[in-house]
């Protein structure tokens, strides 16, 4: 089956028909290439601990571009080149704005360093994990359970309307979540709307009437002798 | 003893996977749990695209790749949308406080 692959993976069968000179040189770069490979996988990997690790949550939305970079240079180095161009756009890029965005919009919470679940029971959970991805992995002969002709494949990229129509509807899902982020805090209403407005023009109305009432009512408690000329208001009329 | 790339990218899934999993598992905060989900997501496109290598069809790998990648920004959008809602609403992000709320 390598034989088929492109890429990285060839050099395994290329390398039995050079020469003996050829060889040596042949293998000291394939080292190289496997040198450079663990290299990109090491920083990859430490960065994904960096992430788990950071106390700050834009110290980790900051580890997780980084994630994503090393992923998008290992892509490119699997020959998967349209892959590595999108992971480096979008999670890399847009993605990272976004968790910049949020961070900022929702504050920078210090995280805790308790968990939920016992860390314990999480490494115990995460071991099981792998090893079932493993064993099932080598168990199931996945890589078999791809469509294996060409046809297949076609059929698949043909029949693509249909996924690209979910892709839109996610899309505009994903648009409506923006909106919802940049949406502002309102108070929610106590009342429907009509409501709301009727209650408050009554009230601006009963406030004017007051206003109005109130000179004459100032002329006649002046004229009681309730209050002194300069308590009342002085538009109030004088009463006869 | 040689070890074929294919091994090494295949132990990269893994540790991503094992990374991912740990943190969505021990993560208290909302914002943090979406990183990690997207940690173990990215496992899984490494994953998609070694199957095709491996299967020699690496367009149907990149095909799939590319939706999940698609796929994985809107659900991060909208998780982030009502991350910040209810930091809004209920004033904090800490899974243990909102799981001790009422309805």
């Amino acid at each position: 089956m390598m034989h088929r692959v492109d890429g990285l993976f060839n050099s395994t069968d290329n390398s039995r028909e050079l020469t003996c000179a050829h060889g040596a040189n042949h293998r000291e770069r394939k080292m190289i290439e496997t040198l450079k490979l663990i290299f990109i996988i090491a920083v990859l990997i430490l960065a994904a601990l960096a992430t788990l690790r950071a106390r700050s949550l834009l110290l980790s939305a900051l580890w997780l571009a980084g994630v994503s970079a090393m992923i998008s240079t290992l892509l490119y180095t699997l020959s998967a080149h349209q892959v590595a161009v999108i992971e480096l756009s979008v999670g890399a890029g847009l993605v990272t704005i976004f968790f910049i965005f949020v961070i900022s919009a929702a504050g920078d919470e210090q995280v805790e360093r308790s968990s939920v679940i016992p860390r314990t029971i999480a490494a115990v959970l995460v071991i099981v994990a792998v090893t079932l991805l493993i064993v099932l992995g080598r168990s199931s002969n996945w890589v078999n359970a791809l469509p294996t002709t060409q046809n297949q494949a076609n059929r698949f990229t043909q029949i693509r309307g249909l996924d690209l129509l979910v892709q839109v509807v996610l899309i505009f899902a994903g648009v409506l979540g923006l909106v919802e982020i940049l949406a502002e805090a309102k108070a929610p209403l106590d009342h429907p709307m009509a409501d709301e407005i009727a209650v408050k023009r009554e009230h601006d109305l009963q406030s004017l009437e007051q206003e109005s009432r109130r000179p004459v009512e100032d002329a006649r408690r002046l004229e009681h002798g309730l209050i002194t000329p300069t308590d009342a208001t002085p538009e109030a009329p004088q009463l006869r | 003893m040689e070890i074929s790339p294919l091994v090494i990218c295949l132990v990269t899934v893994c540790c991503l996977f094992a990374v991912g999993f740990y943190g969505l598992l021990i993560a208290r905060n909302l914002i943090k749990i979406v990183i990690m989900l997207q940690i173990l997501v990215k496992a899984a496109v490494l994953g998609l695209v070694l199957a095709g290598q491996m299967s020699g069809q690496l367009n149907l790998g990149q095909n799939i790749a590319i939706t999940v990648i698609v796929v994985d920004t809107i659900v991060a959008v909208v998780a982030l949308a009502f991350a910040v809602q209810i930091r809004r609403q209920v004033g904090t992000l800490d899974v243990r406080d909102l799981s001790s709320l009422r309805g």
